[in-house]
């Protein structure tokens, strides 16, 4: 797959889109601000950037201490539950696999609930302990319905799909056993669990971090590996591919960005599935461009869905996971009729 | 035994307690064409897949210059022996440069996505299979032989001197299984390289294998010349079959001609 193909000029565009939805994000909410005033608000603090000062205080404050963490960490976790769904999508050769319908993000959900509501420190010398927590959760999961699926031999996509969907029940009425049993209170829990990502400062945004930008480096580094092993598990073998250690290493990472993404922002369903898609109608099936425009366009998406989140039932806020499932599940059902009809993509 | 065959000793490989191959020792010198022939489930497929490395033998050795290849790992075995699968388990949507370009995984760096070889190597291959002017098209709209042609380019462009052919020949038209096995006499005359492949028309292996070997229930004896090895009893203790053979009027070479009933 190497025919050169201007890639840059889509990273581009998906760069730009990205910024575009930053800016309009952050001009929404209780009080709006101009998109000219949030734009300039938002360069201004970029290092070398000095623009003349003339809005109020508090607008700095909104723009820069609510707003913008706020989006950027929406944008982040839908970035990496999207390259972790265009990741699963090539390791398991199946356009359905997304990280919450294969169970890792409720395998992380339930890691991470029993932390949040044990009397277990979320963090230890100033590391916060969910993402490691939620990464033993996800690779659990993935590890029992990889396994079932690979009973006989040959991966079974039917298999794979149906364990991951007993595992996500699983795992979600433990969750809510535990959350009943324990606290009196279980709103913050049942509001994280169903997707949202709170105002917390620039803090989510800095956990995610050191977890997305190593595993999206090695997951795009994989793209050409991955295409080679999209033929047969055979061919990428008598190809020179590792077969074993490729799957295992992108499962790995997957899975950690799902945790890392899943602990900040509890379950936020079908971005891995709808980005991926997205990318791969418009720009080909060659990973090379899919996992890093499924980045991208999960990006924008969930920072979108964010601002939908914040602003439909303002002053009220609604779960961002519910906003994904009301665009996601007809989207899903679409992929489901359109796979029915050509296989020309797999 | 000269180290620069493709020596393959006393290979024998079983699932579980079926054993599917007993004892095979072949041994294939650089500018031969070895055949491999047997019947549906004599276990040719699985003897390709031993070879390579696809099935872990349980018993023997397959040697290439005085090492034992099977502990290879898997990039340097494919810099060693290109594999033209049977399968049609190529996705559609690929170009046939893509497709092609493929062969140069094995020369891939982790950084470096394509190797200082890899635009020459890509259009020789297109160029010695006929290729090129479909370079663009998508394996979609080729049809079966096109796609074969394809298969071979690239691991023409993996560039071994060991190639392996599952079937190369056994879904296309006559006029498609010469174009191929007069695709892969060419290169092999070019290349010398070590070629094996497992082939169902017996006449066919006939004219382009140099030598051939029958499998009969997983064992083989020793390979021999196509008229050595293309017997009426051979081919009745091998298939089950009686036939008739006859010698090709030019090349001289044997032709079998089934006999209908019993």
């Amino acid at each position: 797959m190497q025919s050169y193909r201007p890639i840059w000029k889509q990273i581009s565009i998906g760069i730009s889109l990205l910024l575009i939805a930053i800016c309009v994000s952050a001009t929404q909410g209780s009080v709006e601000i101009p998109l000219t005033t949030t734009t300039r608000i938002s360069l201004n603090h970029l290092p070398f950037v000095d623009i003349n000062k003339d809005w109020p205080n508090s607008w700095e404050t909104i723009i820069w201490e609510v707003r913008l963490p706020r989006v950027i960490a929406a944008g982040l976790v839908g970035a990496s539950l999207a390259l972790a769904g265009g990741a699963y999508q090539g390791i398991f050769r199946n356009p359905l696999a997304d990280p919450y319908l294969i169970g890792v993000a409720s395998g992380a959900g339930l890691a991470a609930t029993i932390v949040i509501i044990s009397p277990i420190p979320t963090s230890l010398a100033g590391i916060n302990l969910l993402p490691p927590i939620a990464f033993m959760g996800a690779i659990c999961a993935v590890s029992i319905s990889y396994g079932l699926s690979r009973i006989g031999g040959e991966i079974s996509v039917t298999t794979l799909i149906l364990s991951g969907v007993a595992i996500t029940f699983l795992a979600s009425a433990t969750t809510t056993f535990l959350m009943l049993q324990s606290s009196p209170d279980v709103r913050p829990v049942l509001s994280w669990l169903l997707g949202g990502i709170s105002s917390a400062g620039w803090q989510k945004g800095l956990w995610l971090m050191p977890y997305v930008l190593p595993c999206s480096i090695i997951i795009i580094a994989y793209a050409k590996k991955l295409n080679v092993l999209m033929l047969d598990d055979n061919q990428a073998l008598q190809l020179g591919i590792d077969v074993k250690r490729v799957r295992l290493t992108l499962i790995i990472t997957a899975s950690l960005i799902t945790a890392a993404a899943v602990s900040v922002s509890g379950m936020i369903g079908f971005v891995g599935l709808m980005a991926p898609h997205a990318a791969r109608l418009i720009w080909g099936a060659d990973n090379r461009s899919l996992l890093p425009m499924s980045f991208l366009i999960g990006g924008f998406l969930l920072i979108i869905a964010d601002m939908f989140a914040r602003t439909i039932l303002s002053p009220q806020e609604i779960p961002v996971g519910v906003v994904t499932a009301f665009l996601g599940a007809p989207f899903f059902l679409y992929v489901l009729m359109n796979n029915r009809m050509s296989k020309t993509h797999y | 035994m000269e180290k620069s065959f493709l020596n393959i000793n006393n290979i024998s490989f079983s699932y579980g307690n079926i054993q599917i191959l007993r004892n095979i020792t072949i041994s294939v010198k650089p500018g031969e064409i070895l055949g491999i022939i047997g019947a549906n489930g004599s276990g040719k497929s699985t003897l390709i897949n031993v070879i390579s490395g696809v099935l872990k033998p349980t018993a023997g050795t397959i040697e290439y210059l005085d090492d034992n290849i099977l502990s290879w790992p898997p990039q340097y075995r494919a810099r060693l022996m290109s594999v033209v699968p049977q399968s049609r388990h190529i996705p559609s949507y690929l170009t046939v440069y893509e497709a092609v370009s493929m062969g140069r995984t094995p020369y891939m760096g982790f950084f470096k996505n394509n190797d200082n070889d890899f635009s020459e190597m890509v259009e020789m291959a297109m160029e010695y299979t006929r290729t090129s002017d479909i370079s663009q098209k998508r394996l979609s709209q080729l049809s079966e032989g096109q796609i074969q042609k394809v298969l071979i380019a690239r691991s023409l462009a993996q560039n071994c001197p060991i190639t392996l052919l599952d079937e190369p020949t056994s879904s296309l038209d006559v006029s498609h299984q010469i174009d191929i096995l007069d695709t892969i006499k060419r290169i092999q005359e070019k290349n010398k390289g070590i070629t094996l492949l497992s082939i169902h028309d017996l006449t066919l292996a006939a004219q382009y294998c140099d030598r051939i070997g029958l499998l009969q229930d997983g064992s083989m004896k020793p390979p021999g010349g196509p008229r050595e090895i293309l017997t009426n009893e051979n081919i009745l203790s091998g298939y089950g079959a009686n036939v008739h053979i006859i010698e090709h009027p030019s090349s001289g070479l044997p032709v079998v001609i089934p006999i209908s009933g019993k």
